[in-house]
């Protein structure tokens, strides 16, 4: 009854909305000829907000914006709205979506029916990478010792993270798994994100956590915590002592990337269009010293590849947590 | 580290007069957003994001400040005025506030709130500069079981406290711990409780329920009650006197300083503000020689709750500044905006940032003193809202709650849920329901679970570790103490009401 | 053992009672989830549940009797004017997006003053229509908050 309510409010809002927004305009023969829509799927002051902001920012400054943003944010529902959002704009080229793997992970764990399938991806711009942390006076130095400790025994070390599902989670299972660990047994304890796993460390509570770089960083310069192991595919410039799983004989690499979504059948003349835009826009100086202020690296991905990806890692995950007992149940 | 060099340099800084204007309109933005329902303070700072883009880093600072501080300050009007708190830490301020406004001391209560904010405020900044470092240290010592275990406390102190009927009361803190099971289950990511509902998945929000069950359960309550008694209802309220009188400041004093220290502490902690408030209101309670005024208009809670949550501000930005580590709310967001202006929010930042660090410090008190200044005047204008005819207000009410709830996510399924609580405010006061135990039970609860979850999983010989440590048993002890004592009191009570009844 | 009489007593209680069952059966449908995590998600809400119902059979079978609250409160006030604020307020949300915030506003403003006695229609809309440009003024101007002023 609520359920039914709700659904009508919402669509008649949604309704609205698209009404307001086709109105404004119908001459189609140059893209764009009026304000794009930019919906990040967080809150204000999130890390999706900040994208959008970056993205307008570059633009601006580079003069290479040719009409402006308006940004909404669809946060809520864990990326859920902005998807549901795109898939009602279906075949509108005036809306683009920010948004990370969530869209990937909340079709698997059921929490909503569409996925990457029902939206169009137009690039991966950006990823974070994750760590493993240990406090300084912690036993462990390296994150072969933590492994060898797990595949003695898997619940011999309880892992902090900031959410799940989540990369925090997978930066933990994947190198577990190629180590031959169970790594369905792996105690992983979830904190509130925004920094309240970093405090459990400080704090002793915790002994390991697999969370967010840019979060570990300062801690680690002020010494008072370890990076053991960072997922980017090689080491890190600023990160000349700590090893990437590659160097500890570890097959594996997390992005925690942030990409460009569009609404399905989104129109080839503006899909084309913010496939271009993008392109140029990572290559420009003032994209990259805002990479280096939020602590973002490029992962820059044209449409099809990014594609590919998603297909690719949508199969990753449903391997990861499928015995862990987290995918939705599939119907008879 | 020398000090006061840093201070006076910081003072130097922030009383420059684009500063100066910045807090001043952060100030005055901050008192709209507390005074409104629905939108908070770290909403309102993550809108200025984009303006803050063009200012430099210490003037945007300062104007985020102001809205931080004001948004506190704020709180009280709407609670004691209209009985719709703005925010869960100002749920106590309207127990006993809207009360007092309905017998003419409204002004007075709004009055003694903004004294008490003000010393609340001013002394957590001292209490930042001062200890800052120790309690930094302090505050990591608080791991899940220790969480566990203060949440655990204040619910029970606060289940002690329902006067009415504790049968009612339990179960109305039940169906708060119930609603914020509501969302996605933390250690799982499950979504538990949603009904379909995509935006459930993030739980309700606790203003939501708040403005609902006080808010429109109130107008609800107001209109269905006075139903054929059009001749003996009350046309308006009245604005009564504003200026308190001798007596009321007396009684204000104690309950501001106890409440500025437990606000403080609790600051430290995540959800501070809102235990603060309730520890320190409870505490008045217990202290006070009249306990059954409580509720009914007695100012000691109300005052010691507004400055508790004045005074959680400066214990709240404690993790921030020392460690880099913000609680969620404003200060995650405050760090966001640090990060944007290039700075690496982190355990170096007093040292590397030591004069950026200081005049943000520095226009806290300056935001405390702007917001005196500013709102101890408006008292007299806002106290004339209660001059208008109670036919009028009270549908007024009506659309301010259901806007404030959309102004939260810019969401109608808010405001349906808004009006769904509000007609469980209604019937909740129509049988004898303690709706504040409801929000007590919503605020604690999702914590309270999460953390004995956590702490369960940490544990290497299962709930013993609620014992093992010491924080975490003296908290424990002491619930149970004041259980024991209660029992043996609450028996005494009972025996004398049946001797007078 | 007193029956309950009132109407008041014995409402919410069933309420609550139907919905801890909910809680009970929302609950059971979650998935099973590795085994890591020993207390799990379901243990939380279903001993709330089952507390709820207990409270609410002890408060359903007069156990504890309410000590008012109702007082004055008649079927004819709940259908005169608990029902209509209800209504008002259900249609407002859905009015909303239709006609936009100014008018759909004052419309509820005047339907409920005119609910609360309010004879003088020109005074009522006076003050509705000056109070939707305020309330408007604050959130969608000062705030900006995304309200649409008028239909679309």
């Amino acid at each position: 009854m609520l359920d039914k309510t709700v659904r009508v409010a919402l669509v008649t809002f949604a309704a609205a909305t698209l009404l307001m927004v086709a109105g404004q305009g119908n001459a189609q023969q140059a893209y764009p000829t009026k304000p794009v829509q930019m919906v990040p799927a967080g809150a204000p002051g999130g890390g999706l907000d900040i994208h959008a902001r970056a993205i307008e920012q570059a633009l601006t400054a580079e003069k290479m914006l040719d009409k402006p943003f308006t940004v909404i944010h669809k946060g809520g529902g864990g990326g859920n709205l902005l998807t549901s959002y795109l898939v009602n704009q279906k075949g509108n080229g005036y809306v683009i979506g920010i948004n990370s793997n969530r869209i990937l992970l909340n079709e698997l764990m059921g929490t909503i029916e569409y996925g990457f399938k029902d939206v169009t991806p137009i690039v991966r711009l950006t990823t974070e990478y994750n760590c493993w942390v240990v406090r300084a006076d912690s036993k462990y130095k390296t994150a072969l010792d933590v492994l060898a400790d797990l595949k003695k025994d898997p619940t011999s070390v309880t892992f902090g993270v900031g959410t799940v599902p989540s990369n925090d989670q997978f930066n933990t299972l994947l190198p577990a798994k190629q180590k031959g660990v169970d790594y369905g047994k792996i105690k992983i304890v979830v904190f509130d994100a925004g920094g309240d796993a970093m405090a459990k460390l400080l704090g002793g509570h915790v002994p390991i956590l697999s969370t967010g770089l840019s979060e570990a960083v300062t801690q680690a310069e002020a010494g008072k915590v370890r990076i053991l192991s960072v997922s980017a595919a090689s080491k890190l410039d600023r990160l000349p002592n700590v090893p990437c799983w590659k160097d500890l004989g570890i097959d594996v690499a997390i992005y925690h990337w942030r990409g460009i979504y569009g609404p399905p059948e989104m129109p080839k003349v503006a899909y084309d269009y913010w496939n271009k835009k993008f392109a140029e826009m990572v290559k420009t100086k003032t994209w990259k010293e805002l990479l280096d202020k939020f602590e973002l690296f490029d992962a820059f991905m044209p449409g099809d590849e990014f594609t590919k990806m998603l297909a690719r890692d949508n199969e990753t995950y449903r391997e990861l947590l499928g015995p862990m007992g987290m995918l939705k149940k599939v119907k008879k | 580290m020398d000090t006061l060099p840093l201070i006076m340099n910081g003072f130097s800084q922030a009383l420059t007069v684009p500063n100066l204007l910045a807090a001043f309109f952060g100030c005055f933005l901050g008192t709209v957003v507390g005074v409104l329902p629905g939108i908070g303070p770290s909403t309102t700072v993550a809108l200025m994001i984009p303006i803050s883009f063009a200012m430099n880093p210490a003037t945007a600072l300062i104007m985020m400040m102001g809205v931080y501080c004001g948004a506190m300050y704020g709180g009280a009007i709407t609670s004691i005025l209209i009985n719709v708190p703005g925010e869960a830490s100002s749920v106590m301020t309207a127990v006993d506030g809207y009360p007092l406004a309905k017998q003419g001391r409204g002004g007075v209560a709004m009055v003694l709130c903004q004294v008490g904010s003000f010393i609340g405020g001013t002394l957590s900044i001292v209490g930042l500069m001062l200890v800052a470092l120790p309690l930094a240290n302090f505050a990591l010592e608080f791991g899940p079981a220790e969480n566990f275990s203060v949440m655990f406390f204040a619910l029970i102190l606060a289940a002690t406290l329902i006067s009415e009927s504790m049968l009612r009361g339990i179960t109305a803190l039940i169906m708060g711990l119930i609603l914020t099971s509501i969302g996605t289950d933390l250690q799982t990511g499950l979504g538990r409780l949603t009904m379909g509902v995509p935006e459930l998945l993030d739980g309700i929000d606790n203003v939501v329920v708040i403005i609902g069950v006080f808010g429109i359960g109130e107008v609800l309550w107001y209109v269905v009650s006075t139903y054929g008694k059009e001749e003996t209802t009350l046309e308006r309220i009245g604005a009564g006197r504003w200026i308190p009188n001798r007596e009321e400041w007396w009684a204000g004093l104690g309950p501001i300083f106890r409440g500025s220290l437990t606000g403080f502490m609790t600051g430290l902690l995540a959800a501070g503000s809102v235990l603060g408030s309730f520890l320190s209101y409870s505490f008045e309670k217990r202290l006070s020689k009249h306990p059954e005024k409580f509720g009914k208009g007695a100012l000691e809670g109300m005052v010691a709750c507004e400055s508790a949550n004045n005074a959680s501000t400066g214990g709240a930005l404690i993790p921030l500044l020392t460690l880099g580590i913000p609680h969620s709310g404003t200060t995650a967001i405050l760090l966001t905006v640090l990060t944007m202006y290039g700075l690496k929010p982190g355990p170096q930042m007093m040292i590397d940032q030591a004069p950026l660090m200081w005049t943000v410090i520095a226009s806290l008190y300056i935001a405390n003193v702007i917001l005196i200044i500013m709102n101890l005047p408006a008292v007299g204008i806002f106290i004339k809202i209660l001059d208008i005819p109670l036919k009028f207000l009270m549908p007024i009410i009506l659309v301010f709650a259901s806007v404030g709830a959309f102004s939260i996510n810019g969401s109608l399924t808010d405001v349906i849920l808004v009006l769904l609580f509000g007609v469980l405010g209604f019937f909740m006061r129509w049988s004898g329901f303690t709706p504040v135990a409801m929000v007590l039970g919503m605020v604690l609860g999702d914590r309270m679970e999460q953390s004995l979850r956590q702490a369960l999983m940490l544990s290497s010989n299962g709930p013993m570790i609620l014992l093992t440590k010491p924080i975490s048993l003296a908290f424990l002890l002491l619930t149970a103490a004041i259980v024991a004592v209660d029992l043996m009191t609450r028996k005494k009570g009972r025996i004398a009401d049946d001797s007078e009844g | 053992m007193k029956r309950p009489k009132k109407l008041s007593e014995t409402l919410l209680p069933l309420i609550l009672l139907v919905m801890a069952g909910l809680v009970f059966i929302s609950i059971w449908r979650l998935p099973v989830t590795s085994t890591a995590d020993l207390v799990g998600p379901r243990m939380y809400p279903w001993t709330l549940a089952g507390l709820l119902a207990i409270l609410s059979v002890l408060l359903l079978t007069g156990f504890a009797p309410s000590h008012g609250g109702d007082v004055g409160i008649t079927v004819a006030a709940l259908l005169r004017r608990f029902l209509p604020l209800v209504l008002f307020s259900t249609l407002y949300v859905f009015a909303l997006p239709l006609l936009g915030f100014l008018i759909a506003t004052t419309a509820l403003l005047m339907a409920c003053f005119y609910l609360l006695g309010e004879q003088k229609h020109w005074l009522s809309f006076l003050v509705a229509a000056g109070c939707s440009v305020a309330t408007y003024l604050i959130f969608a101007t000062l705030l900006g908050i995304q309200l649409n002023a008028f239909p679309v």
